[in-house]
């Protein structure tokens, strides 16, 4: 989608205005924003939220250094890409995934099971539900799971406690599921609506006739797919967005292109976004073990993974920086993107009023480890928090010493960017980690 | 530069190619786990004097079996239709858990139900119903029709909650004026595809007491059909069920009989041992394309293809266990015939003496292999757990690490570092012996005598048992194999594993009910081995056992 077409009154202030209608005083001032139009946004919380999640850790010294103060931080060959975003970024540096460190399996599926939702093993939802949960408003879907790579329910991203959620790789299958409906005339989606309510009522009245003839123990796990039917409720009422559908994309093999999907994915979110379907993305990199993509940066040699384990330095190839600089330059595309993109709400583009989390499994990528992570946050972090800065805990030469922060703390901080300032701690608490948020991050 | 890890690091060394168990859409670590610890001993309990069924608990269908139940309602109707993705546990995707519907899930069923009752009924319903409905709430065609739909959807016939629900579905979409009779029609099938009915394989204790119940025919009938066929049950089994024909043994075995000559199981047994040995790790590997340039040109496809050639080939020779593991054939297509170097034939060809069995095909082998070179601890590991049956689980808290590359030393001579240190020789001291004897095949599968550095290899090794029943020392994969398929430890093994996919269950050694299980499976491993390893008998076996036709149930 041109960002251009954000310009053509696509994103007309019909629905917001609907809902801070009917939806209480928390709408109210993006509702008067909306109607006033050029008004500067008041200080407030960022609008949106985006992770992006790539397996494989980083290299620290390649990434970014830290300087005397936290301005003056140093940004290495990796983030080279985002030179002219080096402002619009907050590296958050040397901090430990706890929950990763206690879930079982090894370095891999600890780190799925530990990272993204900062409790041992699956035991939470994971950040973007976290976030989704506080800043949705009536009528918005749940967040969008977007993949670059084959689709995939890999545990990252958990709508619960030990419920993964999948992660979509096929850009038109997006387009489907979620902008289909936006081309159906009104009168068909209302008949439809009219009947699918109705239908649900009886499914329900199915699970409660079974759930009587069962022994106990079933009862509980038909009980817990019984809970996700107020989700098909939720969609089907979910206000009409007064938005156009953007392009459908082209049937292709988005396995074979990830350069082409991911832009796909990004214009796809945008336009998400953009209709205020849901406020939460998230786009994971569910190929993140042996990318083909990347054997050309190694000389030949296919094996990325154990190129990871084996830090740089193996048969000479300085590959390994080149690769993750790779996924770099995909992150500017998209940020370049949010940034062409006009703010549908207020003033200013749709990046400043996005967080976007961008996370890995690994601190270091040849230890498999989740000691002194490299973490950036782009975009917001709200009004009046200042970006262009790194924060530094730990220097990940002392990888193993751990650090006193942990993802629980920087989860925490993310929460209160977005208004949640009543949660105390998010997750975990290990031993020797500090309750609340991140010192100094917002 | 990147630091070096301290090697003063009190951390458990263990292989990095066991990492790549993490593989896109396995949950085999974590809460979902056995939570298992270290080696257990594989041997079987030799007095079972109680047989008592096990737990069972609610199991949802699996994405292949939904497709041929909505399909043998309406052929040609789910094409394109999503469905939630299919989980693996280790390895197996009928496992229980893994059948908990998760948010999206709910949607995707929900919209799938819906998209597929849209396509299915015809402006003149008359065509489906067979009879024109009324608008009227008590429509006598209606009820009619989801009478008959609701039992061949639902596997029996309707309670009568059921029926009301439906027809009064029916009057209340009609009533509407806003919608058609049409839309009624479409309504009632959507909330039957919808319905908990369909998508489970429930057990009714309404009409039932005591903490043990013999399962109803009808459940029997599905149980038996999902399991030998991955489809709903026919006509046949259905006529059974009806008349009270599947309550003895006797009727059992019957039918069993009648269902394992059929190609469908030929299928599922393929499928079983796909997910036993792990095989789907070959969908989406990458290998290196300069040192295996047929990996580039579809060698991974050629794979899948004769997977289950190989085992309808096994099945329609004499379908035993020992054929698996040790067959001197293969079914190849011309990639597989130049990586097993059979010569120009396609189809069913002789082996060389370096090659047997399932064990030996690339599928096994390049599944559990890096990109570059094999993965002697992942072939290990994989055997242990899956072959031999024995609990071996992950330490907490590790910190996996890779013997770094060194072409002047072999993978095993860089791999035995992790056996120097004590706290990683537990497991591997019983790993390596099994995976190491793997090395004289390369990442796809090829047979070498040299690695890719040039350097000799060395495959002998050591198949073990941890109670020491099963112990040759071996060398080369061919000689795995062999001492594999005639061990009473496999073969028992074996039928443990058929056992805990017919139960939807990943079995545990040392899970607290564990004994439970063990004497049904003592039960069955007794029959299996009676009948020389036949996999036909082993089904009998299992579909004929208690622990198949009843249910232990707290209510």
């Amino acid at each position: 989608m041109r960002p251009d077409k954000h310009k053509t009154g696509a994103f007309t202030l019909g629905r917001r205005a609907f809902l801070a209608g009917t939806g209480g005083a928390i709408l109210a001032l993006p509702f008067l924003e909306s109607i006033h139009g050029t008004a500067r946004a008041a200080p407030g919380v960022p609008r949106r939220f985006l992770v992006w999640h790539q397996g494989q850790g980083t290299q620290w010294d390649r990434l970014a250094l830290p300087g005397a103060t936290p301005e003056s931080f140093t940004m290495g060959p990796i983030l080279e890409p985002l030179a002219g975003f080096r402002d619009r970024l907050a590296i958050v540096r040397g901090i430990d995934s706890r929950a990763g460190n206690v879930s079982e399996g090894d370095g891999h599926i600890s780190a799925i099971a530990g990272t993204l939702c900062a409790s041992p093993n699956r035991g939470a939802a994971s950040i973007d539900q976290l976030v989704w949960d506080r800043i949705r408003v009536a009528g918005q879907r749940s967040p969008l799971h977007l993949a670059v790579g084959r689709t995939a329910r890999i545990g990252r991203f958990l709508s619960a406690a030990n419920e993964p959620v999948e992660s979509e790789g096929d850009p038109l299958a997006v387009w489907d599921s979620t902008f289909a409906s936006l081309t159906v005339p009104e009168e068909d989606v209302t008949r439809r609506r009219r009947r699918r309510l109705r239908t649900l009522d009886a499914v329900r009245e199915s699970f409660a006739t079974l759930r009587t003839r069962l022994p106990s123990e079933d009862r509980a796990r038909l009980d817990r797919h019984a809970a996700h039917l107020d989700e098909i409720e939720t969609r089907l009422t979910a206000t009409r967005a007064a938005c156009e559908a953007p392009t459908r994309p082209l049937g292709y093999d988005h396995n074979a292109d990830w350069v082409r999907s991911a832009n796909d994915m990004f214009d796809l979110t945008i336009a998400a976004f953009g209709c205020e379907l849901t406020p939460v993305v998230t786009i994971e990199w569910t190929d993140d073990h042996d990318p083909a993509i990347f054997s050309s940066y190694l000389g030949g040699y296919g094996n990325w993974h154990e190129m990871v384990h084996s830090g740089e330095g193996m048969r000479g190839i300085e590959g390994l920086a080149t690769s993750y600089r790779w996924y770099a330059e995909r992150f500017a595309e998209l940020l370049t993107k949010l940034d062409a993109t006009p703010e549908p709400m207020g003033e200013g583009s749709m990046l400043d009023h996005t967080t976007i989390l961008w996370s890995t499994d690994f601190g270091y990528g040849a230890g498999h480890n989740k000691n002194s992570m490299q973490t950036i946050l782009a975009g917001t972090l709200g009004a009046g928090v200042p970006l262009g800065r790194m924060l530094s805990f730990v220097d990940p030469e002392n990888l193993w010493e751990g650090s006193p922060m942990s993802n629980n703390n920087l989860f925490t901080s993310l929460l209160h960017a977005f208004g949640a300032r009543d949660v105390a701690h998010v997750g975990y608490m290990g031993t020797g980690v500090s309750t609340g948020p991140v010192p100094g991050l917002l | 530069m990147a630091p070096l890890v301290p090697s003063s690091r009190r951390a458990a060394l263990v292989s990095v190619l066991v990492a790549l168990a993490g593989c896109v859409g396995d949950l085999d670590a974590g809460p979902l786990g056995s939570g298992g610890r270290g080696p257990v001993s594989p041997t079987e309990p030799t007095v079972c004097t109680d047989p008592a069924p096990g737990a069972a608990p609610l199991r949802r269908i699996t994405e292949t079996q939904w497709r041929a139940t909505v399909e043998a309602l309406f052929p040609g109707s789910t094409g394109g239709v999503a469905f939630p993705r299919t989980l693996y546990r280790r390895g197996y995707r009928t496992d229980a858990v893994l059948g908990e519907v998760s948010r999206d899930g709910s949607v995707a069923i929900g919209d799938a139900s819906a998209a597929i009752a849209e396509a299915v009924v015809p402006a003149d319903v008359s065509r489906l119903l067979g009879c024109t409905p009324t608008t009227d709430a008590a429509d006598a065609c209606l009820a009619r029709y989801v009478e008959q739909f609701g039992a061949r959807a639902f596997r029996r016939p309707l309670h009568a909650e059921e029926r009301a629900t439906f027809t009064a579905l029916y009057a209340d979409l009609v009533g509407d004026e806003a919608l058609s009779v049409q839309e009624g029609v479409v309504g009632v099938v959507e909330a039957i595809l919808a319905s908990p009915q369909l998508h489970y394989l429930t057990t009714d204790v309404a009409d039932s007491d005591g903490e043990v119940i013999h399962l109803p025919d009808h459940a029997i009938a599905e149980r038996m059909s999902y399991l030998l066929w991955n489809e709903p049950p026919d006509e046949t089994l259905r006529a059974a069920a009806d008349e009270g024909r599947l309550s003895s043994r006797e009727d059992i075995e019957r039918e069993t009989r009648r269902m394992v000559t059929d190609a469908r199981t030929t299928r599922m047994i393929s499928g079983f041992v796909e997910d036993w040995l792990e095989l789907h790790r070959v969908r989406g590997m990458t290998k290196d394309p300069t040192a295996f340039p047929a990996w580039a040109s579809g060698l991974a496809g050629s794979i899948q293809a004769e997977h289950e050639a190989f085992v309808t080939q096994v099945m329609n020779d004499d379908g035993r266990l020992h054929t698996l593991l040790a067959a001197d054939f293969a079914v190849v297509d011309p990639r597989l015939a130049e990586i097993y170097g059979t010569g120009s034939g396609e189809g069913r060809v002789a082996l060389g003496p370096e090659r047997r069995g399932i064990l030996n095909l690339s599928g096994f082998l390049a599944g559990h292999a890096g990109a570059t070179e094999p993965a002697p601890v992942l072939r290990g590991v994989t055997v242990i757990r899956q072959v031999l049956c024995e609990d071996m689980e992950l330490p907490v808290g590790l910190a996996v690490t890779s013997p770094p590359q060194d072409p002047t030393r072999t993978t095993r001579e860089r791999f035995n570092a992790h056996r120097a240190d004590p706290v990683c020789a537990g497991c591997h001291d019983r790993i390596d012996p099994i995976g190491f004897a793997f090395e004289d095949f390369d990442a796809v599968g090829e047979h070498r005598n040299r690695d890719e550095n040039g350097l000799s290899v060395d495959a002998t090794g050591r198949v073990r048992s941890v109670d020491g029943a099963l112990d040759v020392r071996v060398d080369g994969g061919a000689e795995v194999a062999d001492a594999l398929a005639a061990s009473p430890v496999v073969r028992s093994c074996f039928a443990r594993q058929v056992f805990g996919y017919a139960e939807g269950r990943v079995l545990s050694r040392i899970a607290s009910d564990a004994a439970i299980d063990n004497c049904a499976v003592s039960q069955i491993a007794a029959q299996f081995a009676e009948s020389d390893g036949d996999i036909r008998e082993l089904l009998v076996a299992i579909t004929t056992s208690e622990a198949f036709r009843e249910r232990r149930i707290e209510r």
